[in-house]
């Protein structure tokens, strides 16, 4: 985006903030953000888990013997 | 067990409860990309209103997380008279009840710069943004720096429309 920044923006983009996903949530309804969030959430729970699942995997294979 | 935030919080508006949205989904509806795991409203913990959480929150099995015992709120504590906050997992996630809030103070407090939002068909009462802001200020935690440059940013264009 070519256009200044205010301070706020600015510090808040030299922050790491991506101001078009802000803008993006503003131009939403207060339910589409709720909605969005949660499917957000819901990724996060899936890696979460996807996470904890190839841990446990490598774990495993990790403490079985190798075969001759 | 699904986690559904946006049903926990249907849930205590259809109940009429007595609430103020604060912390993150505070945030979230405010314009904020955060991604939070909890709900966390400030109400002024009476018998009355923990009876009605009791029965609206029952089909969930909501348990205080801060035990290792996961004890019931169901059933615990007995005398509901003395709570301030309390701490709960449901089986829709996380529910904070919060009596004061940090930068801020009570309920009284929260409710002066508050905002109503029509939200699932019910009038819901949201902390203000500059008292929002104001909290996580206070709280000075690393896990919310992010939101509270954002939050500024909200704030800025609510303040000055043209930027």
């Amino acid at each position: 985006m070519d256009c200044k920044l205010s301070k706020v923006e600015q510090e808040a983009q030299d922050f790491g903030i991506d101001l078009s996903l802000t803008n993006y949530n503003l131009s939403l309804s207060l339910e589409q953000r709720l909605t969005n969030h949660q499917r957000a959430l819901n990724l996060v729970l899936e890696l979460r888990k996807a996470g904890q699942q190839y841990e446990q995997q490598l774990k495993r294979s990790t403490q079985t013997p190798a075969r001759p | 067990m699904s986690n559904n935030l946006n049903d926990l919080l249907k849930l205590l508006l259809d109940h009429n409860i007595d609430f103020l949205l604060v912390g993150g989904m505070a945030a979230i509806l405010y314009g904020a990309s955060q991604i939070t795991h909890d709900v966390d409203v400030c109400m002024v913990v009476r018998p009355d209103q923990v009876e009605t959480l009791r029965r609206c929150l029952a089909p969930y099995h909501p348990v205080h997380r801060e035990t290792p015992q996961k004890f019931s709120f169901l059933e615990i504590p007995q005398e509901t008279s003395h709570l301030k906050n309390i701490y709960l997992q449901t089986d829709l996630g996380g529910l904070d009840i919060l009596g004061e809030i940090a930068g801020v103070g009570n309920y009284e407090n929260v409710l002066k710069n508050c905002i109503a939002v029509e939200l699932y068909g019910h009038r819901c009462k949201l902390i203000g943004l500059e008292d929002l802001i104001k909290t996580k200020e206070t709280l000075n935690r690393d896990k919310d720096k992010a939101t509270l440059r954002e939050l500024r940013v909200i704030l800025d264009r609510q303040k000055n429309p043209k930027n």
